[in-house]
C-alpha cells in the first residue's frame, strides 16, 4: 500500500509541469468560448469577446455608450433609406488582403444569406442592398427608413472576400482572418481559443504577444482557476465568492453590463391586461432588498426602465418604482382585485446571477399583497422557446439585453404589437416605435427612445429589477484590463508582469 | 465464435436503431431548435426563414427517413450551431471522454479489489469499518460535490494538479478520481461480500488445509472466483461512467462528448445529439460484448460449455 502511495505521489509531482510561459501571455476564463471560429454564426454573448481579439465591425461602442467608426471612418445618412461610409484606409487582413468596400457588401451580405444561418440576420435585416461606389466607399440601402442601422452592425464582423473566394469557406474555419489586433492561433471545441498579436495591426501592434480564451462552464471551476494562477482573468465571479477572492489578494471589480433584469409581464392577458394591476406588482417588490440581499450590492436598481444610464435613449428624468406595498394593495382594490389573484410565475435556474434566490424573493413580496404566483422553473431550451411563441408567464424572469450595442431600440421594440410572442399590446406605443426606428437624425431619435421609456415607465411591461452587473477578478500582475459594460474587453494596452 | 459475432452485430444494430429512433422523436417533441438559435428581437419572418434553411419545415415522418438513410453512411447533418458536420464534432471528442472513462474505470478497480479483499480478510477490525466508511462516502458523495471539494484541496490548496483542462497525465487525474468514486464503492462492496462467501466454501478450506500459504488462497483461490461478477458490474458500469463524465466533464472543463451532448441538448442541436447517442450506443454494445469474451477466459466453464 506504501508503495501505491509513493508511486502515485511522484507521478502526480513528475507530470504537473509549470508553464515555462516565454511570452507576455495573458490567460482569461469564460463561461464559454464560441462554437466556430466564424463569428457570422455565434450570437451567445460570452462569444462577443473573443471574435473581437480577431475580427472587427465597421462601428462600435465607446466607454461613453457612444458610436464610433472602427473599420469605418465616417458616415453620413444620404436620405431616408440611403447611407455613405467613408472606409479606413491602410487596413490589411491577417492574410495581406487589403479591406474595401467589396468586404464590407461580402460579410453584411453573407450575414444576410438564409445559407448562412445567421442569428444576426434579424439586426440587420432591414437591409436591401450594399453597393461599393469605390474602394474605400460603400452605400447601404435599407428597404424603408431604418434608423437603428448603425447599432445593427455593431454585430457584424468583416470578413475576407478573397480569402473565401480562394480558400472556402471550409478553409476559414479552420484558419480564420481578419483585421483585427489578434491574429488566430488554435481553436479547440469547448476547451479552448487562443491568438497571436498582430504585428501590423492598424493601431499599432499589442502589448501581449499571445491571448487565450479558456471555456470553463462551472463557476467554482473559474474561481479555482485564479486562485491556483492558472488564469489572469476569470469573468462572471458569483457574488457570493468575492470576499473569497478578495482575501487572497486578487483584485475583484465589477462593471454594469448592458442588460437590464426585469419580471417581464404577458400583458394580454387578464388581470395583466389593466396598467393599475402591472403598476401594483411594480410598488409591491422591494428592488434595493433584492440588490443588497441577493446580489450582495453588485448591479445597479433600474431607473423604472430597461436601460442603464450607459444605454442610449436612456431617460434621465425617470425614477424607479418605490417599495410600496400599500399602494400596491390599494391600485390593485382600484383594478377590482381587492383579495389579489393567482398567478404562474415561469423562472430559471443557473440563467442569470441568483436567479432562483431572485425568483423566490419576489414570490414572497407578491403575497404580502395578496397575489399568489405558482413558481415553475423551466428547462433553458422551454424557456425561450415559450417566451417566443408567447406561452410563457404570465410572469417571468428575464434579462433585456442592450449590449453590444448599447442601444435602448433592441429592447424597447420589442414591446410593440407585431413583436415575437406579443407580449404587449398598445396601439399608441407602436406609432412612437415606428417613429423611433425612422428619425434619421440621432438626436430626435433618442428624443423618442426617452418618450417611449416614459411611456413604459406609467403603462409597465414588467416589474424593473437591476441592471445586472459583470463580475470578474484580476490577477495583480495584470495591468489595464477593464471588462465594458458592452461585454467586450480591449487587450491591445493589456501587460502581464512577470 | 462464428455464431457468437453474428448475435452480437444483430444485438448492435437493433440497440442503435432502437435508440436512435427514439432520441430522433423525443428530441423533435423538446423543442424547436430554431427558438434558440435567434435573438430575442427577431422577427417571424427572420424565424420562418431560419426554419427552412435547416430543412426542418418537412413532414416528421420524412425527417425521419431522410436522417435514417444518412445515419446508415455515418452523415448525421451539419450541426445547427458549430457550421461542421455533426458525426466529425462527436469523433473529435470522443477520445477525450473515453481517456476520462477508462482512467476511472482503472482507478476505480484498483482501489476497489484491494480495498474489498481487505474488508473481507480483516472482518470485524477496524480496517473493516473504514474500509465501510470510504465504501459509503463514495458510494453517496455527488459528482458535482467531490469534483469541486479535489479541486480545493488538491489544486487550490496544495497546488499540486491544475484543476481544469486536458493536457497532461495531471489533468487527468483529478476528473478520473471524482468519475471513478460511486463504481469504486460500488465495485469494492462486492468484492467484500464476494470474498466473504467465497471464502466460507470448502475448496478454500481443502486449500488452507493441504497448507497453502494465506496469500495464495486469497489471490489465486478466492480473487478468481469472484472475478466474473466483478468484471460485470466494471462493465455495466461503464456505461454510466459515460453518463457521469457529463457532469464531471462540466466542472473539470474536460473538452468531451458529455458537455459536446449538454450543449446540444440545450440548443436543441438535433444533428449532434443525434450523432452522439449513435456512436454511444455503438460503443456501449461494443463493450458489452468484450465483456463477454472476457467471462470466456475468465472462467474456463463458459469456454467448454456449448449453445447458448
Amino acid at each position: 500500500m506504501k508503495r501505491v502511495a509513493i508511486l502515485f505521489l511522484s507521478l502526480t509531482i513528475a507530470l504537473f509541469v509549470s508553464d515555462p510561459a516565454a511570452a507576455a501571455r495573458l490567460t482569461i476564463g469564460i463561461g464559454s468560448i464560441p462554437n466556430t471560429p466564424d463569428p457570422h454564426r455565434d450570437s451567445t454573448a460570452n462569444a462577443l469577446p473573443a471574435y473581437a481579439q480577431m475580427f472587427e465591425k465597421l462601428v462600435g461602442v465607446d466607454d461613453a455608450g457612444k458610436i464610433v467608426g472602427l473599420l469605418a471612418e465616417s458616415w453620413r445618412a444620404l436620405s431616408d433609406t440611403l447611407w455613405e461610409f467613408k472606409l479606413r484606409r491602410n487596413v490589411t487582413f491577417h492574410n495581406g488582403e487589403p479591406f474595401t468596400a467589396e468586404a464590407v457588401k461580402f460579410s453584411i451580405e453573407r450575414v444576410l444569406s438564409p445559407a448562412t444561418k445567421s442569428p444576426w440576420g434579424g439586426r440587420i435585416a432591414a437591409v436591401d442592398k450594399v453597393e461599393p461606389v469605390d474602394a474605400h466607399t460603400v452605400r447601404i440601402t435599407t428597404k424603408g427608413p431604418f434608423a437603428p442601422l448603425l447599432q445593427g452592425l455593431t454585430v457584424v464582423d468583416i470578413l475576407p472576400p478573397r480569402y473565401f473566394a480562394e480558400k472556402g469557406e471550409k478553409e476559414f474555419v479552420s484558419a480564420p482572418v481578419g483585421t483585427g489586433p489578434f491574429r488566430f492561433k488554435s481553436w479547440v471545441k469547448q476547451d479552448h481559443m487562443a491568438f497571436t498579436a498582430n504585428p501590423t495591426y492598424w493601431r499599432g501592434r499589442p502589448v501581449l504577444d499571445e491571448v487565450v480564451f479558456r471555456s470553463i462552464p462551472e463557476d467554482s471551476t473559474r474561481v479555482a482557476g485564479v486562485e491556483t494562477g492558472e488564469l489572469d482573468v476569470a469573468l462572471l465571479i458569483p457574488p457570493e465568492q468575492v470576499a473569497r477572492l478578495k482575501a487572497k489578494g486578487v483584485d475583484v471589480r465589477s462593471v454594469n453590463q448592458g442588460q437590464g433584469m426585469v419580471i417581464n409581464f404577458r400583458a394580454t392577458v387578464e388581470p395583466l391586461k389593466l396598467k393599475k394591476v402591472r403598476q401594483a406588482l411594480n410598488y409591491a417588490v422591494d428592488k434595493e432588498g433584492i440588490l443588497k440581499n441577493l446580489l450582495l450590492g453588485y448591479g445597479r436598481i433600474l431607473d423604472g426602465q430597461v436601460v442603464g444610464p450607459d444605454g442610449f435613449g436612456y431617460n434621465p428624468a425617470l425614477k424607479p418604482y418605490p417599495y410600496d406595498p400599500k399602494r400596491a394593495k390599494q391600485l390593485l382594490a382600484e383594478a377590482g382585485y381587492p383579495n389579489g389573484f393567482t398567478v404562474k410565475f415561469h423562472g430559471s435556474i443557473g440563467r442569470y446571477t441568483k436567479d432562483k434566490e431572485i425568483e423566490e424573493a419576489v414570490i414572497g413580496q407578491l403575497a404580502e399583497v395578496g397575489v399568489t404566483a405558482h413558481l415553475e422553473i423551466l428547462e433553458a431550451g422551454v424557456f425561450i422557446q415559450s417566451f417566443l411563441g408567447g406561452t410563457i408567464g404570465p410572469l417571468w424572469i428575464w434579462a433585456w439585453q442592450y449590449l453590444p450595442a448599447m442601444d435602448a431600440d433592441l429592447p424597447l421594440n420589442f414591446f410593440q404589437t407585431r413583436a415575437i410572442g406579443r407580449h404587449f399590446a398598445n396601439p399608441e406605443y407602436d406609432a412612437l416605435v415606428a417613429r423611433e426606428r425612422a428619425a434619421m437624425n440621432p438626436e430626435e431619435r433618442q428624443k423618442v427612445l426617452q418618450e417611449m421609456a416614459a411611456f413604459l415607465r406609467d403603462d409597465p411591461p414588467c416589474i424593473f429589477l437591476v441592471q445586472t452587473a459583470g463580475i470578474y477578478a484580476v490577477q495583480p500582475r495584470v495591468q489595464g484590463f477593464a471588462w465594458k459594460p458592452t461585454y467586450l474587453m480591449d487587450l491591445t494596452r493589456v501587460r502581464v508582469a512577470r | 465464435m462464428l455464431q457468437y459475432c453474428r448475435a452480437r452485430l444483430v444485438d448492435l444494430v437493433i440497440a442503435v436503431l432502437g435508440v436512435s429512433t427514439l432520441v430522433f422523436f423525443l428530441l423533435r417533441l423538446s423543442g424547436d431548435p430554431v427558438a434558440l438559435l435567434v435573438t430575442e428581437t427577431t422577427t417571424r419572418e427572420e424565424m420562418e426563414r431560419l426554419r427552412e434553411a435547416l430543412g426542418l419545415t418537412a413532414p416528421l415522418w420524412e425527417q425521419y427517413v431522410r436522417f435514417l438513410g444518412h445515419a446508415l453512411q455515418g452523415d448525421f447533418g451539419d450541426s445547427l450551431r458549430h457550421a461542421r458536420p455533426a458525426a466529425s464534432l462527436v469523433w473529435e471528442t470522443l477520445p477525450a471522454t473515453l481517456e476520462l472513462t477508462a482512467a476511472a474505470l482503472l482507478i476505480a478497480t484498483l482501489l476497489a479489489v484491494p480495498l474489498g479483499m481487505l474488508a473481507a480478510i480483516r472482518r470485524g477490525t477496524a480496517i473493516e469499518t473504514s474500509c465501510s466508511v470510504i465504501t459509503l462516502v463514495g458510494q453517496s458523495m455527488p459528482f458535482f460535490w467531490l469534483g469541486i471539494l479535489l479541486i480545493l484541496v488538491f489544486a487550490v490548496q496544495l497546488h499540486a494538479l491544475p484543476s481544469f483542462g486536458r493536457g497532461t497525465l495531471g489533468h487527468l487525474i483529478l476528473p478520473a478520481l471524482t468519475l471513478s468514486a460511486a463504481t469504486m464503492a460500488k465495485t469494492a462492496r462486492l468484492v467484500r461480500s464476494g470474498m466473504l462467501e467465497v471464502l466460507s466454501q470448502e475448496y478454500i478450506r481443502t486449500a488452507r488445509a493441504k497448507g497453502l500459504p494465506e496469500r495464495l488462497v486469497v489471490l489465486r483461490h478466492a480473487l478468481r472466483n469472484i472475478a466474473i461478477p466483478v468484471v460485470t458490474i466494471l462493465g455495466l458500469d461503464f456505461g454510466l461512467l459515460l453518463g457521469g463524465a457529463v457532469v464531471t466533464e462540466t466542472i473539470f472543463a474536460w473538452p468531451g462528448t458529455g458537455r459536446l451532448m449538454i450543449q446540444a441538448i440545450q440548443g436543441r442541436d438535433f444533428p449532434v445529439v443525434q450523432a452522439a447517442v449513435f456512436v454511444l450506443a455503438i460503443v456501449f454494445v461494443v463493450i458489452n460484448a468484450l465483456l463477454d469474451l472476457i467471462y470466456v477466459w475468465l472462467d474456463p466453464r463458459i469456454r467448454f460449455r456449448r449453445g447458448p
